[in-house]
């Protein structure tokens, strides 16, 4: 079958009334939920799927795909407006977003993330349709010493995410590294960490580290300079973005596609590293890296555009191969399987209408959640301007009973009130918690593959090194450690950033 | 080269969080070898590293931000702590509804800012919210009012 | 309405037939699933619990508690009260493995009651199709000749089973433990690691030709790969039964025992059950509350005789 046939049986399956209308549900929700901080897609998707059992398995994936994309959508206005991060890929858009935010530029922000969102989308919903099959071998190549190396990589990459203090930063991503062995030592079963509680036996939760970090840390920051000043922030001159700051967005939004697109097809991670990846590079290209934690439009238009294009290609190995990119999919792929159909490399061939109409269907869905979310941007940005006073316990309720819903644990609720004040006494000391966030989230991951792949190569650590892509990553993660670490150690670092 | 008192916290931070969980686990784990590694291996390697890092952050020539302006908000931070204290030992016990009312309420005497007014009126429109969404819109399975339910 | 109707007529039925006025459920009966939503095990069992549904009337709701590898899910059962309000749905090694895995093990096997199964996991050992060996023989001749072999392993249970069918035949192999099905089996495919021990998902992947079955490690033979021999046919020694197994705490009144291994074994008949085991590849069988009780204790004591000898589990 070429190309165009499939398009056209995808949109022929994706345009019924009965699948329109499920993805418009499936966005509507997603975009709902995403926004409430701490319940994220899985919660909502774990909710639905008993309700997916009546509906047939074309629609229930279209609405399940649809919250899925719809609550990247929704995490990154939390994020942006709160600075709530729901998730690993949100921080790094919290990072330039919310200081945007705060200097009343919010529209500029959240119209450039949707914009940046749906070009991604559209690209990588045709590098779907026409490269899926060499995507998918190319995932198949990825081993346990690939991924050790990419993630390593990734840990370099993120201590750009932090301005000031080189040292100060990679002390965050190992303190992330640290407290991400809490639990359950995959390889071996051990219990680690845990002082005999059970809660701890799968670890750490990362939105209650995210929203204790960023949420709390941040509600006390701003409680320091409670009455020195109108809390209230302004809104700025025009709501959405001029041309020029629309121009300035062109080129990170396009490297970020290329890297989304590529990354997203790597299960566990890849499209998140993909959105920081962008970050660093964007950082790096700058003229005015300076500006990168201070409101600078590319840092988020660069990582929005990544990370959605990769939360798109990251359906290439649950469609082609049945292995899910994260715990979402993994939702998804119970859901085909509860319809019957067995995910694997006969899904194309046997159900070539789901197949197609998922893929056309998501490209629809992101234009719909365009058309959605612009005239949306206004309502988002003016609730900047509601006093802090106002909102912050609204956030913190919302983030308790978010954080307490994941599993109905209240050892959450402990530890969201001493990560919030860890947080902020690191803030306060000058210590960012994006790479922590990052460091936190790649821990296992890390760890994981490293002793995998040693077990799998017989005890040779060699392995890393003879095989080339793996190589290649690490010489790469070299040459970026160098590049960081270089100008700090040739001149006084802060002058180069005070530009 | 000057230190400063941040950089003393900061490092310190570093510092004795490394240190507690190198010494958990060199106490608990089994670190193995690098041919076979133990579930220990890599908890030593990574607090040793932060170890070695909090030093780091200490013995690093300080930038010139390096002064603690503001004063920290100590009546914020005792309220923002105790109110998801409050939810988490009530909700099990109350049900949502009275285990909401205590978070709200408690957040929102967090800031100074706030007449006695103004906090009635955030913890009814909140409240309304909250359970309106939650409860009804999402059905989370959590009772209202647990003191009823068996 | 239509629900409405069905409900009376079924309740009508049951007054009708039953001597004793049969136990109900006062409220919705809270089902814990020790594993992930989305799972084969979630999958398998809300479809039967939506076949109760039907059948009986009666309501559930939910729960997914995957957490230390579905002991919190267990240990949730057996301290809930034993009335027939709460259930969980597992799997027998966690009951009859799991618990002596560890050093303070918070629940026994002895410490739930168990109310039936949906269906039995078709395990298979598997590898990719141009491997140089194709059943255990060979696999044990080519480590004699060549070292070991890795072994993708997705839980304790499979990396416990692959050990004593080694010890018997003399196969090396070393194993590297993952997450998820999904993960070992990308690891065989992408040639990362020889073998795998598979429950069902490999299927699309033997039909297509890109893996092949080396022995399948239940009792009987597999549908996709009949001319493969099972383990035991082997001298392997060794079968792995596990079942989707449904547990609730101990000391269940009889009646409602009997009312809800009853409403489960309904269920399990149905036709769509059958269909569904059949496209995952799982076979379906209830061994009904006394059945099932048996089959953990006798594992359970299987497991524990063996254990001493194990180098895998500590």
């Amino acid at each position: 079958m070429d190309v165009f046939s499939n398009l056209m049986l995808g949109l022929a399956t994706a345009a019924t009334l009965e699948n329109l209308s499920y993805c418009l549900i499936g966005t509507v929700l997603g975009t709902a939920v995403g926004v409430l901080p701490g319940l994220g897609p899985s919660t909502t998707i774990a909710l639905l799927l008993p309700f997916t059992f009546a509906l047939g398995p074309t629609p229930s994936l279209i609405m399940l795909a649809g919250i899925y994309y719809g609550a990247q959508y929704g995490g990154s206005t939390t994020a942006i407006l709160l600075n709530l991060p729901g998730e690993p890929s949100s921080a790094v858009t919290a990072l330039d977003g919310y200081q945007m935010a705060k200097q009343g530029r919010a529209g500029h922000a959240l119209a450039v993330a949707a914009l940046g969102s749906f070009f991604a989308g559209t690209v990588a919903t045709f590098v779907i349709v026409l490269f899926a099959p060499v995507m998918t071998s190319l995932a198949l190549e990825f081993g346990p010493a690939e991924y050790f190396s990419l993630i390593v990589l990734g840990l370099i990459f993120s201590v750009a995410l932090a301005h000031g203090s080189v040292v100060r930063a990679l002390a965050m991503v190992v303190l992330g590294l640290v407290l991400s062995l809490v639990g359950n030592d995959v390889t071996s079963g051990e219990a680690r960490f845990t002082f005999g509680r059970l809660e701890l036996a799968e670890g750490i939760n990362f939105v209650t580290l995210s929203v204790g970090f960023f949420g709390v840390a941040e509600i006390l920051r701003n409680l320091e300079t409670e009455g020195a000043e109108g809390t209230a922030t302004k809104i700025i001159g025009r709501l959405l973005p001029s041309w020029p700051d629309l121009r300035r967005c062109v080129g990170p939004v396009l490297r970020g596609t290329a890297l989304g697109s590529v990354l997203g097809i790597l299960p566990g991670g890849g499209a998140l590293l993909s959105s920081f990846a962008s970050y660093s590079l964007e950082k790096k290209l700058s003229k005015t890296p300076g500006e990168f934690g201070k409101g600078a439009i590319e840092g988020v238009a660069g990582p929005e555009a990544a990370n959605n294009a990769g939360a798109q290609t990251s359906f290439i190995p649950m469609l082609t191969l049945g292995l899910p990119a994260n715990a979402v999919m993994a939702m998804m792929v119970g859901a085909m399987v509860i319809q019957g159909i067995v995910p694997g490399p006969n899904v194309a061939t046997e159900q070539p209408a789901l197949f197609w109409g998922l893929i056309v269907s998501m490209w629809i869905g992101n234009l719909m959640l365009l058309v959605l979310n612009l005239p949306l941007v206004g309502l988002w940005a003016r609730m900047m301007t509601i006093p802090y006073t106002w909102l912050f316990p609204a956030i913190l309720t919302f983030s308790a009973i978010g954080i307490y819903s994941l599993n109905g644990n209240v050892f959450d609720l402990y530890a969201l009130c001493l990560s919030g004040v860890l947080g902020y006494v690191l803030l306060r000391l000058g210590c960012e918690p994006a790479p922590f966030l990052l460091g936190f989230v790649l821990g296992p991951m890390l760890e994981e593959h490293m002793r995998r792949a040693l077990l799998l190569s017989f005890g040779h650590p060699s392995v890393f090194v003879t095989r080339p892509i793996s190589a290649g990553l690490l010489i790469l993660a070299l040459l970026a450690l160098l590049a960081v670490a270089l100008p700090a150690i040739a001149r006084k670092r802060s002058k180069v950033f005070a530009e | 080269m000057r230190t400063t008192g941040r950089q003393l916290k900061a490092g310190g931070i570093f510092v004795a969080i490394g240190a507690f969980f190198l010494a958990t686990a060199l106490l608990t784990l089994d670190i193995g070898s690098t041919l076979r590694m133990g579930a220990g291996f890599m908890p030593v390697l990574l607090s040793c590293l932060l170890i070695a890092l909090g030093i780091g952050v200490v013995l690093e020539r300080a930038g010139e931000d390096e002064v603690e302006a503001r004063p920290i908000p100590w009546r914020g931070l005792a309220f923002i702590t105790l109110a998801p204290l409050l939810f988490a030992l009530t909700v099990k016990g109350l049900g949502l509804a009275p285990a909401l009312l205590g978070l709200i309420a408690t957040s929102s005497l967090a800031s100074r800012m706030m007449s006695l007014t103004q906090v009635l009126i955030v913890t009814a429109v909140l409240l309304a919210i909250s359970l309106l969404v939650f409860s009804y819109v999402l059905g989370l399975p959590y009772p209202l009012f647990a003191l009823s339910a068996g | 309405m239509k629900r409405f109707w069905t409900v009376t007529c079924a309740l009508a039925f049951a007054l009708a037939l039953s001597p004793a006025q049969a136990w109900e459920p006062k409220k919705p009966i809270r089902v814990i699933i020790g594993y992930g939503a989305g799972g084969s095990t979630d999958a398998i069992g809300r479809l039967m619990l939506k076949k109760i549904e039907e059948q009986k009337g009666w309501k559930f709701i939910v729960e997914n508690k995957s957490g230390a590898q579905g002991a919190l899910a267990a240990i949730e059962v057996k301290n809930a009260p034993a009335d027939g309000s709460v259930l969980g749905l597992l799997s027998t090694g966690n009951f009859a493995l799991d618990p002596f895995l560890t050093k303070s093990s918070q629940y026994m096997p002895e410490d739930l009651d168990y109310v039936g199964t949906i269906g039995k996991i078709e395990y298979a050992l598997i590898a990719a199709k141009d491997a140089p060996y194709n059943n255990l023989a060979e696999l044990a001749a080519h480590t004699k000749k060549n070292g070991p072999i890795s072994f993708s392993s997705t839980g304790k249970i499979l990396d416990l089973a692959m050990e004593r069918v080694s010890d018997k035949l003399g196969i090396a192999f070393v194993s590297a433990p993952t997450s998820g099905s999904a993960q070992s089996l990308q690891l065989v495919l992408g040639g990362h690691a020889n073998v795998t021990i598979s429950g069902g998902v490999h299927v699309p992947y033997v039909q297509s030709g890109k893996l092949k079955v080396i022995a399948v490690m239940t009792g009987a033979r597999a549908d996709y790969a009949p001319e493969v021999g099972t383990s035991l046919e082997q001298g392997g020694g060794f079968s792995i039964e596990n079942y989707f197994l449904l547990v609730a705490p101990k000391n269940l009144p009889a009646d409602a025992r009997k009312a809800i291994a009853d409403a489960i074994d309904d269920a399990v008949k149905s036709p769509e059950i059958g269909d569904y085991a059949a496209k995952t590849f799982n076979t379906r069988v209830n061994l009904g509350a006394k059945g099932s009780t048996d089959d953990v204790m006798a594992q359970s004591r299987a497991w524990r005789e063996w254990l001493p000898n194990s180098k895998l589990a500590k």
